[in-house]
């Protein structure tokens, strides 16, 4: 049985080459493989603030 | 709030989205656009902003509540088309359902979110997310204050001139009185808030006999379904909406009348004069026909209750001196000729 096994175990470099290619997109661009740009802009102060505009005011309506 | 400040009332809480199941769809999955666009505006493109307008959105999980609030007052407006239909013809009725009803009134109803999850928009302005977007059971000061911002809370906080409502100083909130029956209905299609069964009641809590003093009791006895509540405990003067015109709001003014209740004409209440002049509706094409049917004064709960007021000190004030009792010269000017219905004259002390 062991002698069978040591037959089919594939090398750790093959390991490491096969993650790096279906993987590597994806650990690029860590944001975009974990949350949306809604989030990514959303919980983010900086970037929110850079993009809001102010609403303009309109009091002519009446209210309950 | 500070225009410059204003962004940070859209900053959403990042542990919510991990932690809350209302985040597992992702954004998009309530507030559609493009999740995956580059600009700003790219990404808004077909935003919907109060996802909840359509209760069926949070019915997929809130079945219930969804199924019953449908037909509730805060989502149909329905109060608001009752209160002026009375003044309409029926081809007048016609016109205010397709060219005001849809565009004004149902423009103000609110959304599941509007109450948890983000401050209704009143003129355009919103306070924003309430907990950066978490789904609040209750918020008054942010939800129910900027809808009834106008004289309801301001007199209950005081903030509108005299005293603050004695329940709001003991620490009561909008919540503590108005159950939730009363805003995710019953499944009850109810066109008035006075209908409402769920609605609140100071005998609720204040139990008839249960008066610490004699004088209490006997006064509360003898004017049982004669008086409101009100009537006496109202703490001073309250907001009035006069001079309504389509689109341009109306003019709040502090005033106190007391006058039999429209809707009840056995007994005298608290009156509050109802905007609606005699062309708010022209530019629409509306002239109300029957404008002299309904008065311009409607039966109201003054949200700045006081146990000792002058009324409950003293029998004169109302039965010799007839203080703000409605008299044909003070009611307004040019109004429904159904407000003389509501004058009432005290009857002298025995």
């Amino acid at each position: 049985m062991k002698k069978y096994l040591s037959r089919i175990l594939v090398p750790s470099s093959a390991i490491a080459f096969a993650l790096a290619i279906f993987t590597g997109p994806w650990l690029l661009h860590p944001l975009d493989a974990v949350e949306s740009g809604c989030v990514s802009c959303h919980t983010n102060e900086r970037i929110l603030k850079s993009l809001h505009s102010p609403v303009k005011v309109d009091i002519s309506e009446g209210v309950g | 709030m500070p225009a410059e400040s204003q962004y940070k009332s859209y900053m959403v809480d990042r542990k919510l989205i991990d932690t809350d199941p209302h985040f597992s769809g992702g954004c998009p999955s309530c507030h559609r656009g493009n999740e995956k666009a580059s600009s700003r505006e790219k990404a808004h493109t077909g935003f919907v902003k109060r996802p909840s307008t359509d209760p069926g959105l949070c019915g997929k999980c809130h079945d219930g509540i969804a199924k019953t609030y449908k037909d509730s007052l805060h989502f149909t407006t329905a109060g608001l088309r009752q209160g002026v239909s009375g003044r309409f013809s029926a081809k007048e009725q016609k016109i205010f359902d397709e060219k005001v009803f849809q565009q004004s009134c149902r423009s103000c109803h609110a959304s599941c979110g509007d109450c948890h999850v983000m401050s209704p928009s009143v003129a355009g302005v919103s306070t924003g997310l309430l907990k950066g977007h978490q789904f609040v059971a209750r918020d008054d000061t942010k939800t129910c204050a900027t809808c009834h911002g106008g004289r309801v809370y301001p007199e209950f906080t005081g903030d509108f001139g005299g005293s603050a409502d004695i329940h709001y100083q003991k620490g009561m909130t909008c919540l503590d009185c108005h159950k939730k029956a009363e805003f995710h209905g019953t499944g009850v299609v109810y066109t008035s808030k006075t209908d409402v069964k769920e609605k609140p009641a100071c005998a609720n809590c204040h139990k008839p006999g249960s008066e610490k003093t004699q004088k209490a009791k006997t006064s509360h006895a003898q004017h049982k379904d004669k008086v409101s509540c009100y009537a006496c405990h109202a703490g001073g003067v309250y907001t009035q909406c006069t001079d309504c015109h389509l689109g341009k709001g109306a003019t709040p003014k502090p005033g106190f009348f007391l006058g039999l209740n429209p809707k009840d004409k056995k007994t005298v209440t608290t009156l509050r004069i109802t905007p609606t002049v005699r062309d708010t509706f022209a530019s629409a094409g509306i002239a109300m026909e029957k404008y002299d049917s309904v008065p311009n004064y409607w039966g109201t709960p003054t949200h700045n209750i006081k146990k000792r007021t002058e009324r409950t000190r003293s029998c004169e004030v109302c039965h010799v001196e007839k203080q703000d009792f409605l008299t044909k010269e003070t009611l307004i000017k040019n109004g429904s000729r159904a407000n003389e219905l509501l004058l009432y004259n005290p009857k002298p002390i025995k």
